[in-house]
């Protein structure tokens, strides 16, 4: 007996006129995991917002273990089972883990009072039987990410939910982490559960899922056991025509190894505390970048990547220990030697409200603006240039709303990349990209090293720190736990399994990373 | 850069449209509801303003000053900062100003002039500088402080002009008049145009070439639509966010002094009330463009006029047209101000994030 | 202070001076904690209490003043709601929207209904109060807890009902989901904006008692009767760090000082000017003093 079956599925956004699912189907099995597996905007998550009544289509049915589901209903889809994890969860901080649970069909006593008690009993009960350590009481605001994640599983379990709907669960997990989520899918399905899985990770889908749909702007163009599967094989049907997956035979075009230069940027023993007390957000980090190489930061989220964007970018300054941009002090307000492509791209990597031209000169203004007023035609000649430079598809007066996420990041990498800056920070440069947007960012900042610059990658996915980094460091909890060559002489990739560690805090060599950062230092 | 403008002009000009219908229907039904002669009253309120050069000329000269304090109010928008403390600024700037210009002699001419047009932008400059300085230093919102400030400045400006600024000839609570000299010049006597309203028409074509081509107005502009971003690109926003609020303060006070410069030649209790809320009714029919505050200025000018005519002539109280500025703020800001509304939802979204710590 | 019962004296005036102020700011708490700034508390006490006077008025009855200085405010508050809520308006623009119609209404309606913009005053029945004259001579609190009207001790029970409400109830916590993450709340199926819809009548309801309570109390209504309650009602909000009992505390405090502000008057012989502006300053200082305070530990 089928579980889900979607069909004929149509959804236009008419504010900004994008078809994000047309005519797409869904078969799903009772009892299986299935991956629901796709390029950015192919249209996965709004078929799973479909489902669960958070979107209405335009047309199209739903069935749900053989009855209609009545659409755009949240309501008509919880009571049918289904239940969504979203990518962005809804975890409410000053809330206790129970009242967080409980929204929406809490327990009551005397008909008009809320029953704290028989919450939380309830809470700890679905947790300790999934295997949670969720404490029911606490706030909501005290939990690991990991643990929000749970959270949200066991909101969806207290409501009764058959279907679960996940979107990128391991999108904020480390690699020993994702694999005990697995571990909670896979018991979940022993106990009749059937589970939907959104994720672009080809390598995911062929560990966890027992099925696959693949979608394509917006259609469903493939629905196939994940037995009759291969990465490559998936990567193709998910790009479709334009097939040339990065990491192919032979991995990627060697990068020219130049003798690092010079030190650009370096933090000493630098703090950053956050605002009120507490655990320091960076614990005495030390690391130095030299003109011509990558140096790659990786951790868990959660563990002090924010904070070392914030100090590498200046933005921030170190509580304690210095950072410095070509051996002075970064003091608030970014210079021109120093580039930025931040991991908010959309907030504070760029303007929304404001235009692509505006967003382009609002770094370089002082050339820009000479006296103090816009030279207009200066202003235009620089946009076209970067325009084309960038293949950006928009034109300069267009606001930067209506771009693509792709060409959000590249008009940014434009603005950053336009001058000659000795060191770039580049942070989840990749984030929620497709694959084609990704390599072209991926190539950027690999020429970008070959000009000389110095850059600090700082990202969550190990895979494109693997792929770019000269040295990786590791993060948790604020400070640097390693510092490893990767892929030097031997040309030999580090091993992701020994870098989870690091991440998760099961390993430490700090002895390492901070002599490392003193030797650099001292040179 | 002109892109931004053209984009937001024709969702403003529906705006403005919608505003003018909905007033005009606005004042139908509540002239119908109020006046005992309904026809009577329909005439006066809509075609009163033209009935001679003088109710003409008036509301001209009204104009210009909902002009100026529209701008005040629109610098802030600018930066997305509220400046609603526009009530007090526009009077305290009306009375500096007038206290400043009977202590001048009657023939330092221009320059008395130009002395009493600073003290009054200076007197509000100062006002709204101390809300830029309360946001930027202890965060407290600048919304609410503006408007207490303003508020119980009001009363301060009654207890100078009918205390120590007071006429002592006159029984009326209001200062004595400046001298001959030092006021604008009439330009329809004995209506209350006089070139005051070419400072407004300049002020609005500073602000358009300041805020539209200049370094300052372009950074100003990107600190108010994402000071995250600003700062990101080296801008220091919440020191424009500051400026802009003192900046909104000194084109109110410059309202207020070219009040009485050009239209009342002495200050009275309470002359200006209501010209502050105006202000930002008229900011908000213009939307973002410093050149749409005419068209918006007039409009609003011309309601009023409308309401006078219909006040003397007729049986209904002025108090009509808070109604229908009322009504008139409920529909434009239905659609237009969505970013305003962005950022302090996203304010609010830092304040729960806030709580975690 | 000349004796103890001078000070029993100011605290039952504070007390009885409160209850406007908590009942709009118990309202005003709700649509906040909904996640809407309600600017309009000013108009809507202001339109409370005109309707609240000419319905006591005509009918000679408290209850109908109050249940139709209630439902003015209410309806007031609807339209409020609507516009930002269904037309998404700004919060703010409409709020100011509302207290211009209030004012602008109550004045038409004044002229229209009774010939004048001035001062009402109607034949209104006494307000009931607590008959415990040898309980209200005790010093100190005597006044402030035996010897207040039905409309004070209503003030308490609000503030109650609106504690057991916010942090006991299943609505409660569902209204604060609504302001503290709307999404979580549509996720669950739940519309954030009929908790906010709700929210925002319940503070109309509170600032038509609100008004009511000023307007039948003095068997009058007086053009800006409101006179800045509604501020200072929104400034307890926060003062009350968003909590149904800390607003009652900073209620109180405001109505305490402003209470000595009058006693002071007395023999201090400031300008009326100055005790007119004073409720603006003082929530200014108060504004301030938070936020300081706040710097200062490090948090926001």
């Amino acid at each position: 007996m089928p579980g889900v079956t979607m069909e004929g599925i149509r959804k236009l956004f008419p504010s900004s006129g994008a078809l994000a699912n047309d005519s797409a189907s869904l078969r799903v099995e009772d009892r299986e995991i299935h991956a629901l597996v796709g390029e950015n905007g192919a249209g996965k998550s709004t078929l799973m917002r479909v489902l669960c009544g958070l979107e209405r289509p335009d047309s199209g049915r739903v069935e749900v273990g053989g009855r209609a589901l009545r659409l755009g209903r949240p309501g008509a889809a919880a009571a049918l089972g289904i239940g969504m994890v979203q990518q962005h969860f809804t975890t409410i901080p000053g809330f206790s883990v129970a009242e967080n649970a409980v929204l929406g069909s809490e327990p009551r006593r005397a008909a008009f009072f809320l029953d704290r008690r028989r919450a939380e009993a309830e809470v700890s009960r679905l947790a300790e039987a999934h295997g949670f350590s969720l404490p029911a009481a606490a706030p909501a605001s005290s939990l690991s990410v990991g643990e929000r994640q749970q959270l949200e599983i066991v909101k969806l379990l207290y409501r009764r939910a058959d279907i679960l709907v996940l979107d990128e669960p391991t999108a904020v997990l480390a690699e020993q982490e994702i694999a005990s989520l697995f571990a909670t899918l896979r018991a979940l399905r022993e106990a009749g559960k059937t589970v939907i899985l959104i994720t672009h990770k080809v390598r995911e889908v062929l560990e966890i899922a027992d099925s696959v749909t693949v979608m394509r702007r917006g259609r469903s163009v493939a629905r196939l056991a994940s037995a009759e599967l291969d990465e490559a094989g998936l990567a193709c049907l998910m790009m479709g025509s334009s097939c040339e997956p990065e990491r192919g035979e032979g991995g990627p075009e060697p990068r020219r190894r130049r003798e690092p230069g010079p030190e650009v940027f370096a933090l000493r023993e630098a703090s950053l505390l956050p605002r009120g007390g507490g655990r320091p957000l960076l614990d005495r980090v030390s690391l130095s970048v030299r003109s011509g190489e990558i140096l790659g930061v990786c951790g868990v989220v959660g563990n002090g990547l924010g904070a070392l964007e914030d100090l590498a970018s200046g933005l921030a300054r170190p509580s304690s220990g210095e950072a410095l941009l070509e051996g002075r002090p970064l003091a608030g307000g970014r210079g021109p030697r120093l580039g930025y492509v931040p991991a908010d791209r959309m907030r504070r990597g760029a303007c929304l409200d404001a235009t692509l031209l505006e967003n382009l000169v609002a770094l370089d203004r002082g050339s820009l603006f000479p006296r103090g007023i816009l030279d207009r035609a200066g202003a235009a000649a620089f946009a076209r240039a970067a325009i084309e430079r960038f293949s950006i598809a928009a034109r300069p007066e267009q606001p930067m709303s209506s771009l693509s996420g792709g060409n959000v990041q590249k008009a940014v990498l434009a603005r950053e990349l336009a001058g000659d800056s000795a060191f770039i920070l580049f942070s989840n440069p990749s984030w929620g990209l497709d694959l084609a947007a990704t390599s072209f960012v991926h190539e950027r900042i690999r020429s970008a090293a070959e000009r000389g610059a110095g850059i600090l990658l700082v990202s969550a996915n190990l895979d494109e720190v693997l792929l770019l980094a000269d040295r990786v460091c590791a993060m948790y909890r604020g400070r640097i736990v390693c510092e490893l060559e990767n892929g030097g002489a031997s040309g030999e990739v580090l091993d992701r399994a020994l870098l989870g560690e690091y991440m998760l805090g099961l390993r430490e060599d700090r002895g390492t990373a901070a002599g490392e950062g003193r030797a650099h230092g001292g040179a | 850069m002109e892109g931004l403008r053209k984009g937001g002009f024709g969702s403003h000009l529906a705006s403005l449209a919608a505003a003018l219908l909905a007033s005009v229907g606005a004042a139908f039904l509540l002239l119908y509801a109020f006046s005992s002669s309904f026809g009577e009253a329909l005439g006066l309120f809509f075609l009163g303003p033209f009935q001679n050069a003088y109710y003409f000329g008036n509301m001209l000269g009204a104009a210009s000053g909902l002009a100026l304090a529209g701008l005040a109010a629109q610098f802030a928008f600018s930066a997305r900062t509220f400046n609603l403390g526009g009530e007090g600024q526009l009077y305290l700037g009306a009375i500096a100003a007038t206290a400043a210009c009977l202590a001048l002699p009657e023939e330092s001419g221009l320059l008395g002039k130009a002395i009493g047009l600073a003290a009054g932008s200076a007197a509000g400059a100062l006002l709204g500088a101390l809300s830029g300085f309360l946001r930027r230093r202890l965060g407290v919102d600048e919304l609410l402080s503006s408007f207490l400030l303003s508020s119980a400045l009001v009363y301060a400006g009654d207890f100078l002009v009918s205390g120590p600024l007071q006429d002592p000839a006159s029984n009326f609570q209001t200062s004595p008049a400046v001298p001959e000299g030092l006021r604008f010049a009439r330009l329809l006597p004995p209506s209350s145009l006089s070139t005051a309203a070419l400072l407004a028409l300049a002020a609005l074509a500073a602000a358009w070439f300041i805020l539209g081509r200049t370094r300052f107005g372009f950074e100003l502009r990107l600190s108010g639509k994402n000071a995250e971003f600003a700062r990101y690109c080296g801008i220091d926003a919440g020191r424009y966010a500051a400026a802009s609020l003192a900046i909104s303060g000194a084109l109110n006070g410059l309202a207020g002094a070219a009040l009485i410069l050009g239209t009342y030649n002495k200050a009275m209790k309470g002359f200006s009330a209501g010209l502050g809320w105006t202000g930002i009714a008229v900011a908000l029919v213009a939307g973002g463009s410093p050149l749409a505050l005419l068209p918006a200025a007039l409009f609003f000018a011309y309601l009023d006029a409308g309401a006078k005519a219909v006040m003397i002539g007729a049986d209904v109280t002025s108090e009509i047209v808070g109604v229908i500025q009322a009504i008139v703020f409920f529909l434009v800001t239905a659609r237009a101000l969505d970013s305003l509304v962005a950022r302090r939802a996203a304010a609010r979204a830092g304040r729960a994030a806030g709580g975690r710590g | 202070m000349k004796s103890l019962q001078d000070l029993s004296g100011i605290l039952g005036a504070a007390g009885a001076a409160m209850a406007p102020l908590l009942y709009a700011s118990l309202g005003g708490l709700l649509a906040e904690l909904s996640g809407l700034l309600n600017i309009a508390l000013e108009g809507l006490i202001l339109i409370g209490a005109f309707a609240a006077a000419a319905a006591a008025g005509a009918s000679r009855s408290l209850l109908v003043g109050l249940a139709a200085g209630a439902a003015a405010s209410t309806l007031l508050a609807a339209l409020f709601g609507l516009a930002t809520l269904k037309g998404k308006a700004n919060e703010f623009i409409a709020g100011l929207a509302a207290n211009l119609l209030a004012s602008g209404l109550a004045v038409l309606l004044s002229s229209r209904l009774y010939g004048t913009k001035g001062l009402l005053s109607f034949d209104i029945p006494s307000i009931p109060r607590l008959e415990l004259a040898s309980l209200a001579k005790l010093p100190i609190l005597g006044e402030l807890l035996f010897g207040q009207d039905a409309l004070s001790y209503g003030s308490w029970l609000a503030a109650f009902l609106a504690w057991l409400l916010v942090a006991k109830s299943p609505l409660g916590l569902r209204l604060r989901a609504a302001g503290s993450n709307p999404k979580a709340l549509a996720a669950l199926g739940l519309s954030p904006e009929r908790y906010r819809l709700a929210a925002i009548l319940l503070s109309g309801l509170g600032c038509g008692l609100a008004g009511a309570c000023l307007s039948l109390r003095l068997s009058a209504y007086v053009p800006g009767i409101s006179s800045g309650r509604g501020w200072i009602a929104l400034v307890a909000i926060y003062l009350g760090g968003r909590r149904p009992l800390g607003v009652l505390a900073a209620c109180f405090l405001f109505a305490a000082a402003d209470g000595f502000a009058n006693y002071a008057q007395g023999f201090l012989e400031a300008p009326a000017d100055f005790i007119l502006a004073l409720p603006y300053l003082l929530t200014l200082i108060a504004l301030v003093a938070g936020a300081g305070a706040r710097r200062l530990r490090g948090r926001d």
